[in-house]
């Protein structure tokens, strides 16, 4: 019996080897959308960067004071894309987007 | 005697090859926690989890009545202690949910939903050793029947709905940072370019 648990143990012991704690690929991108379809968004950061995230049929879209009623990002919309990275590149999770307009900055 | 004793080197050679083939496999992968693991080392290792929650455990019911209030504790419950992992919708599409060894399951699917209440009980209070599980119970039966609660709430998975996932988001733990970065999101999107810079792109 005591054989038959110490092979059940070193069975145990080499099936779940190590558990190490990876870093992950979360990220967050947010900017002015310069082009939109049906699997990308394009947005222009803050920084004047073009960056491109693949669009998914899991991608979930979220209007924040939204003042026209198509329920969908526009070309001039501003995003917060909640994205995971992968070998092929940037993939949003979620994007939230708003059509408000640039607040005039105080002197 | 000849003839066990045959039986006995075989089985022991036999043992032996599988051990090496596990080996290899497991020192091919360089012991990194992204590999996937193979068929029949999931196969082993359920059955030998399977078989160590002991039978009076496996058979054992919720004994909590489901109601609307005790599912509402749950999800604040699970938002709070196992999204992290397993994410709000038991998919386990999380940072680290698909990035240690074994990958978190989807919870959702038969080979969870089919295991019998106690042994999902059994699992949340006592973790699984060699994996990412940790274990929850306190051996207090006041505070464990929030594991009770947990079991009614993995049973619910599946049929999860928009509205209880958008509860369950904001339930769930934030560093500093995330609140102050979610709130110069909130800027950005009314229109405060200069939130943008403060924000700029985090990464996990």
């Amino acid at each position: 019996m005591t054989f038959l648990r110490f092979i059940l143990m070193a069975l145990i012991l080499i099936c779940t080897p190590v558990l190490v704690a990876a870093h992950g690929s979360g990220q967050h991108v947010l900017g002015v959308v310069t082009a939109i379809d049906t699997v990308h968004i394009e947005i222009k950061t803050p920084k004047g960067q073009s960056v491109s995230v693949r669009l998914t049929d899991k991608t979930q879209y979220k209007a924040k004071n939204l003042r026209r009623t198509k329920n969908t990002p526009q070309v001039g919309d501003r995003v917060v894309i909640e994205a995971e990275k992968d070998d092929t590149g940037l993939i949003a999770t979620e994007v939230h987007f708003s059509d408000s307009k640039p607040k005039p900055t105080t002197p | 005697m000849k003839k066990f004793c045959g039986f006995l080197i075989l089985g022991l050679l036999a043992i032996l090859a599988l051990l090496g083939w596990f080996g290899y496999q497991s020192y091919s992968t360089g012991f990194s926690a992204k590999a996937e693991p193979n068929e029949l080392e999931i196969l082993i290792a359920r059955q030998l989890r399977h078989l160590a929650i002991p039978i009076e455990n496996r058979r054992l019911r919720n004994p909590l009545p489901l109601t609307q209030e005790l599912m509402k504790d749950a999800r604040a419950h699970f938002a709070d202690h196992c999204a992290s992992c397993h994410a709000n919708n038991g998919s386990g599409q999380t940072v680290i949910g698909r990035n240690v060894y074994p990958k978190a399951p989807d919870l959702r699917l038969p080979d969870t939903q089919t295991m019998s209440d106690g042994e999902l009980f059994f699992i949340i209070q006592n973790g699984i050793r060699f994996t990412a599980m940790p274990a929850w119970g306190t051996g207090d039966p006041a505070k464990d029947s929030g594991s009770w609660q947990l079991v009614h709430f993995i049973r619910h998975l599946p049929s999860l709905t928009e509205e209880e996932l958008q509860e369950m988001k904001s339930l769930n733990p934030k560093t500093k940072k995330e609140v102050e970065e979610e709130a110069l999101f909130e800027l950005f999107l009314q229109g405060d370019d200069a939130a943008a810079a403060g924000a700029g792109t985090h990464q996990h």
